[in-house]
């Protein structure tokens, strides 16, 4: 006999995992590496969230512990991408999978590069 | 006399206006990753890919550091980099496809910018008012016991669920030994630690131990030390500048 609560926890848990694997299957699949961040932060969050959701429906007194966790991964991802790929960028090693992508930063880029 | 239900009617307007953005914020990532995981199951993705330059009204710091992470979060986009020294406000963003892209812009804009503007503006009142929600919403949640063993369709999901988290780990372990570039590799190292931490998360739920649940907070901890690190190494070739 399966409950309704069961339903809501084991529908959690299926769909986070799930979008943990479309996100690893997107990581190998897109051509470069700045396409790449986008399955790769945005996906995990995701999942994140609902196994949050899922471990606090089911054990509500731990829900501090979780909380916490959610915060510090909605925190630390996003930065640590954003510093990954500004390094990425300025490091000039890794291109863009287009040759004529829109690129406002390229001149910028070269300027600071000529003042340095 | 006229002052106190004036701070009372603050701290409720904040705190509604608070939990309205963290809502939005919440809403902007389901429909990121579904937009996102659309692309990856379709059979030939959409990536007209570039980066835009996008100006931003807000002044401060941190300001500008929640929108950033906002921005990532949200669909389609990345915060590249951001340059107060061409102009105070200047970011630049990485767009998935550059296509739709009015509308992302819009969304940042209309969206973010409004919210985090009112919310800086309005923190403290706001800040007591979750503080309240948080602790009466904890201490009830704090007094009902979990179940002594999960049941049986929650142990088969639990189990199905590391499985296919195993899997995704696998595929990132392609990327990490493939990968044509450093930041590549990392980034699939990153990827791959949340997805430890997620099997701790699901395993702490099936065994019901609570101590497994330090097994992701160290390691995101960790993860964004050694990210930063990298980077700063690919930058300046010293970790310490």
């Amino acid at each position: 006999m399966i409950t309704e609560s069961e339903y809501i926890k084991v529908g959690l848990l299926i769909s986070g995992s799930m979008f943990f694997l479309l996100n690893a299957i997107g990581v190998l699949r897109f051509p470069d590496y700045y396409t790449r961040t986008h399955p790769a932060t945005k996906a995990p969050a995701v999942s994140q969230i609902l196994f949050a959701l899922a471990v606090m429906y089911a054990y509500p007194a731990w829900a501090p512990f979780i909380l916490i966790i959610m915060v510090m991964y909605l925190l630390t991802d996003p930065t640590a991408t954003h510093e990954l790929s500004r390094a990425a960028y300025h490091s000039g090693e890794v291109p863009m999978h287009l040759q004529d992508a829109h690129d406002d930063l390229r001149k910028h880029a070269q300027k600071e590069e000529k003042a340095a | 006399m006229i002052l106190i239900p004036n701070f009372y009617y603050r701290i409720l307007r904040d705190t509604g206006f608070a939990l309205e953005g963290i809502t939005f914020l919440f809403k902007e990532i389901f429909l990121s990753a579904l937009r996102v995981s659309w692309q990856v199951i379709s059979w030939r993705p959409v990536l007209n890919s570039g980066i835009v330059r996008i100006h931003t009204e807000l002044a401060t710091n941190l300001e500008q550091t929640i929108q950033g992470n906002c921005i990532t979060l949200t669909p389609g986009t990345m915060t590249l980099d951001a340059r107060p020294d061409i102009k105070p406000g200047t970011m630049f963003i990485h767009f998935l496809n550059i296509k739709n892209m009015g509308e992302e812009v819009y969304a940042i804009e209309e969206g973010f910018e409004r919210r985090i503007r009112r919310f800086n503006r309005e923190f403290r009142y706001a800040a007591v008012g979750l503080g309240l929600i948080l602790a009466a919403v904890l201490s009830v949640l704090a007094r009902i016991p979990g179940p002594a063993a999960v049941s049986g369709a929650v142990d088969g999901a639990c189990d199905f669920s590391i499985g296919v988290l195993f899997a995704g780990i696998m595929l990132l372990f392609i990327r990490l030994v493939l990968g044509p570039t450093m930041p590549d590799r990392v980034l699939a190292g990153s990827t791959i630690s949340a997805g430890v931490g997620f099997i701790a998360m699901i395993l702490a739920l099936q065994t019901g131990q609570k101590d497994l649940l330090l097994v992701p907070f160290v390691l995101y901890n960790v993860n964004w030390y050694v990210t930063c690190a990298f980077a700063q190494y690919m930058l300046h070739g010293r970790v310490f500048t």
